[in-house]
């Protein structure tokens, strides 16, 4: 007894709701049904007097509908006019087209609202089509009309009004959009432009978008007077479609030539931001030239960093005549600490520019300079402290007697061809008195150090004091 | 101008805790390092003439087997090996740039250097002195001007490289109109290679030749930028203050042209206008493609010495020589790369009869990469020099493992002979050694090598000697920043709606 009084508890709450939410629910004051009512009214404008007359309310009053639903004659109903206008985007004013077509013929709602040969208020909404028919435009669907065509009967996207963005997302793809080369400025950008003046955007763009479709890729949007004219609709959400890259990049001579060219053509879609995808460093002037990201602007085509094709795996000994010519360019890309991390030699670090064996190795490097040395190194700071502690650097005793250059027992009496092949190596041990013992006028025994070629004029000119060094006052003129 | 740098690190300081600058953006990178090394020289001694033995070589040695070399003056000399020391050389590198003072444009660069040895003994080159500010400068960019001032870099091919410095002034202008750059600097010099000024004792040990002051440096580039050509003309000249004479005064040319994509000439020199000779100048032409990548070139190279020592009127003969390089991607896991050069001395004019030096040599090397698997690396090559003076042959090779983007282990090790062609003895070294590097997180990274080198100085005498040992180092590096900084550039904003 008790479980049949809650099952019947149940069902009648669940009917009570269902007749709750039913006569709550919107639907049932939009249901009405002009079919059923075909045998009571004779005129569309008895209750759709703004049809016929301006400023008249669109829709019947639920005063007029009880006229004959009292809940005597018929049941009572609920029924409201819409308290918003009808979501659209058209520009249709049903006075004038009433008025335009009793002109030339009698005009009547049923010539739109009613398929033809359709029975008295078989109602149903307007089709393009019909409208294209009375127009006279040409064309078989309405989305390939001229330009022009599109203000006929659409208001711009921006100010229509309750539209949804599932239905502003189903609007339909006009041919021109599957063109290959639709997203050129030459194909679109033309387009917007074509049919209006400076500050005004074509109308078929304005039908269809809004400004926030355009700035998704835009950069310049701001700067763009027929974007900045297409005006907002919140509900217009819809995105453009991948963009693809333009053909030029993808050429071999655009790494070197993309920055050359006129930035007015980049800053449609690159932001700084996307040039500091690789110049993370400095901003080149061109980059520099272009929109920071920021409201009401795209960020930009998307880029990823990558290394330039002249970075080859030989590139790191082979870079400095490249810097010499065009550190700026270097410097786009990279910070100076990067530079120092290799050109500064850390005392304390194992990994640096030399390979690990270097110590042992630097002999034949040094002797040679495969690179130079003193570059990064001073031969007396560097060179000589290291000898020094090694017990190679002697200011005791000189060249051969004893010496370091024990491998042939004549060296010091020939060792000037090996002197002036590799004089930075013999700074890097001895100190300019050591060579001055023979090589000096004034302090040593006058053994000329002056090879091929020695322009002594000129450096008399540059800086006497160092001929006086060795020469004293008696320095020897070219006669 | 000695207070220069600290005046401009005192200055960064100001700024960055400068109440009024709390929305100063900044990156600061610390590197820190050390690493336990050994060393083992030789000591020189002499014994009276009359203690010298006859070899077996019929060579003159010391009792106890050194071959000695005696001149008659009552002595023999020798080189006995020195005992092996040990330093622990560390160093922390501090990089700072600071910018958004609330003037558009200004920047502050401050990069100094702390140097010790942890045994206090600063037997390994590089550990003093014991601060060294590289860097420490501003730098003010305004409609194509770019002002710096402080201790500011001093690039260029007449500079010190990358680690040269001036403490002065460089203004440069950026023409927009016309591709050109042209940038005059002037300012206090420091000696070739180091940031000492000429006037350190460390720099000229005894002092014989150094300049009273440090010299007066003055410069101007003119650089041209088109799509296909870049050229940067350089003059500059050194002065020593006291004296008002020239320490140098060079000028210089590089060029870059790229006819094609994928054709690249380099080609640069410098002129020595104060001795009148062509110091060090090459050109090489460039060929890259995908799996390809080649060079000639040619080279000429002359040391260049400052006037204020003597060594440049020894006369330091140049050499001129070609080089190559050719490196193929024979399959995308797998490349090999061989480069190799060749060159001669010119004449001398010191040649004798007893002494036979050569005046040739070349070099060349051949190195393979590959990467099997993802993130396994494996690197093998040999190289061979034969030059005068020294030469050195060897092989070496290095296995890397890359795991999850965190950790980097390789395991390395090579064999090297090195013979010196004015001593009398040969050198050959082996070695092996593993590294592991670990990103902690993102801008922070540890790292640490461990190297075993068993190295031997072979002579036939007593003088030979095994310099074994190990070598260890540890390093960490960490960079702090504010926002925003390019190395995460801010996302494109989300397009803003206003109905």
């Amino acid at each position: 007894m008790r479980i049949r009084a809650l099952f019947g508890g149940f069902v009648l709450s669940a009917l009570c709701g269902v007749a709750f939410l039913a006569a709550r629910s919107p639907a049932a004051e939009e249901t009405f049904s002009h079919p059923k009512h075909a045998k009571l009214f004779v005129s569309c404008s008895t209750c759709h007097t703004a049809a016929e007359r301006a400023g008249a309310t669109m829709y019947p009053t639920a005063v007029q509908c009880a006229a004959c639903h009292d809940g005597t004659r018929q049941p009572v109903v609920t029924w409201k006019a819409p308290a918003t206008p009808r979501a659209s985007n058209l520009a249709f004013n049903h006075v004038q087209h009433l008025a335009k077509r009793g002109r030339r013929t009698p005009g009547t709602c049923a010539d739109c609202h009613t398929a033809s040969g359709g029975k008295w208020m078989s109602v149903r909404g307007p089709q393009a089509e019909q409208c294209l028919t009375c127009h006279k435009l040409p064309a078989k669907s309405h989305v390939s009309l001229p330009d022009s065509a599109c203000a006929t009967c659409h208001v711009p996207l921006s100010r229509a009004a309750g539209l949804t963005s599932e239905r502003i997302a189903a609007f339909p793809k006009p041919p021109s959009h599957d063109a290959p080369n639709f997203q050129a400025a030459s194909a679109h950008g033309a387009q917007a432009k074509a049919t209006t003046g400076s500050g005004h955007v074509a109308v078929s763009c304005a039908t269809c978008h809004v400004r926030t479709y355009c700035v998704a890729c835009h950069v310049n949007a701001p700067e763009v007077p027929q974007i900045q004219a297409l005006g907002l609709n919140a509900a217009a959400t819809a995105t453009p479609p991948p963009v693809a890259a333009p053909a030029d990049h993808a050429k071999g001579d655009f790494e070197t030539r993309h920055g050359t060219q006129n930035a007015s053509a980049c800053r449609t879609c690159h932001t700084q931001e996307s040039c500091a995808a690789c110049h993370n460093a400095q901003l080149p002037g061109t980059a520099r030239a272009l929109f920071s990201a920021g409201p009401d602007r795209g960020h930009g085509a998307s880029t990823t960093g990558k290394l330039p094709s002249s970075h080859t795996p030989t590139w790191k000994t082979s870079h400095g005549p490249v810097a010499d010519a065009s550190m700026r360019s270097c410097a786009s890309c990279h910070r100076r600490e990067s530079c120092l991390a290799c050109h500064v030699p850390d005392p304390a670090g194992r990994n640096g520019y030399h390979p690990a064996s270097f110590l042992t190795r630097h002999p034949a490097e040094a002797y040679s300079r495969s690179g130079t040395c003193s570059d990064c190194h001073n031969q007396a700071q560097f060179c000589q402290s290291c000898h020094q502690s090694a017990g190679v650097v002697t200011q005791r005793s000189l060249l051969g007697a004893g010496g370091y250059h024990d491998g042939n027992r004549q060296f010091f009496v020939g060792h000037g061809q090996a002197a002036r092949q590799a004089l930075e190596s013999c700074a890097s041990c001895h100190v300019e008195r050591d060579c001055l013992t023979c090589h000096s006028v004034v302090k040593g025994r006058g053994y000329s150090p002056h090879g091929p070629n020695f322009d002594s004029e000129r450096l008399l000119r540059k800086n006497p004091q160092l001929c006086t060094a060795c020469h004293g006052t008696a320095i020897p003129r070219r006669q | 101008m000695r207070f220069l740098p600290a005046v401009a690190v005192g200055v960064g300081l100001a700024l960055a805790v400068a109440p009024s600058a709390t929305a100063q953006s900044w990156r600061l990178r610390l590197d820190a390092a050390g690493q336990r090394v050994g060393f083992r020289g030789v000591i020189a001694d002499s014994i009276p003439e009359a203690d010298a033995l006859t070899g077996l070589s019929s060579g003159k040695i010391t009792p106890d087997g050194f071959a000695v070399n005696c001149f008659n003056d009552g002595y023999c000399h020798y080189w006995r090996p020195g005992e092996l020391r040990r330093g622990v050389p560390a160093t922390l590198t501090s990089d700072l740039t600071m910018w958004g003072f609330g003037i558009s444009g200004l920047r502050v660069r401050v990069r100094s250097r702390l140097h010790t040895d942890l045994t206090g003994d600063r037997l390994w080159p590089g550990s003093s002195p014991t601060t060294q500010v590289q860097e420490a400068y501003a730098e003010y960019i305004r409609d194509g001007w770019t002002f710096e001032g402080g201790r500011i870099p001093d690039h260029g091919r007449l500079g010190n490289s990358a680690l040269g410095a001036i403490d002065g002034g460089r203004a440069a202008l950026r023409l927009d109109q016309v591709p050109l750059d042209l940038s005059l600097y002037g300012g206090w010099g420091f000696a070739r290679g180091t940031l000492l000024s000429v006037t350190s004792p460390a720099v000229n040990p005894l002092l014989d030749y150094a300049p009273e002051a440090r010299q007066l440096v003055a410069g101007a580039t003119l650089g041209a930028h088109l799509p296909r050509v870049n050229a940067e003309v350089e003059y500059r000249r050194e002065v020593d203050p006291v004296s008002d004479y020239f320490v140098s005064e060079r000028a210089a040319l590089s060029v870059q042209f790229r006819p094609t994509a994928r054709v690249r000439l380099t080609g640069g020199g410098d002129y020595d206008l104060a001795q009148g000779n062509l110091g060090t100048a090459e050109v090489a032409l460039a060929y890259t493609a995908p799996r390809l990548w080649a060079t000639v070139g040619a080279r000429h190279y002359r040391p260049f010495f400052d006037l204020w020592t003597v060594w440049g009127v020894f006369s330091p003969t140049p050499y001129r020589g070609v080089n190559g390089t050719l490196g193929v991607g024979i399959t995308s896991k797998i490349q090999v790369r061989g480069s190799g050069e060749w060159f001669r001395y010119d004449a001398a004019g010191a040649t004798t009869p007893t002494v036979t030096i050569e005046d040739r040599g070349w070099r060349a090397g051949l190195e393979a990469t590959v990467t099997p698997v993802e993130g396994w690396t494996v690197q093998g090559g040999a190289h061979s020099e034969f030059l005068p003076g020294a030469s050195s042959r060897g092989v070496d090779g290095r296995v890397t493992w890359r795991m999850q983007e965190s950790w980097t282990v390789s395991v390395q090790g090579g064999a090297l002979e090195r013979p010196l062609e004015l001593r009398f003895q040969d050198a050959g070294v082996t070695w092996l050694g593993a590294a592991a590097d670990y990103r902690v997180a993102d801008r922070w990274n540890v790292g640490a090598t461990v190297d075993r080198y068993w190295e031997s100085r072979d002579r036939p005498d007593a003088a030979a000697f095994d310099w074994n040992q190990w070598r260890m180092g540890v390093r960490a590096s960490l960079t702090l920043r504010s926002e925003p900084d390019r190395w995460s550039l801010p996302p494109g904003r989300p397009r803003q709606v206003t109905p």
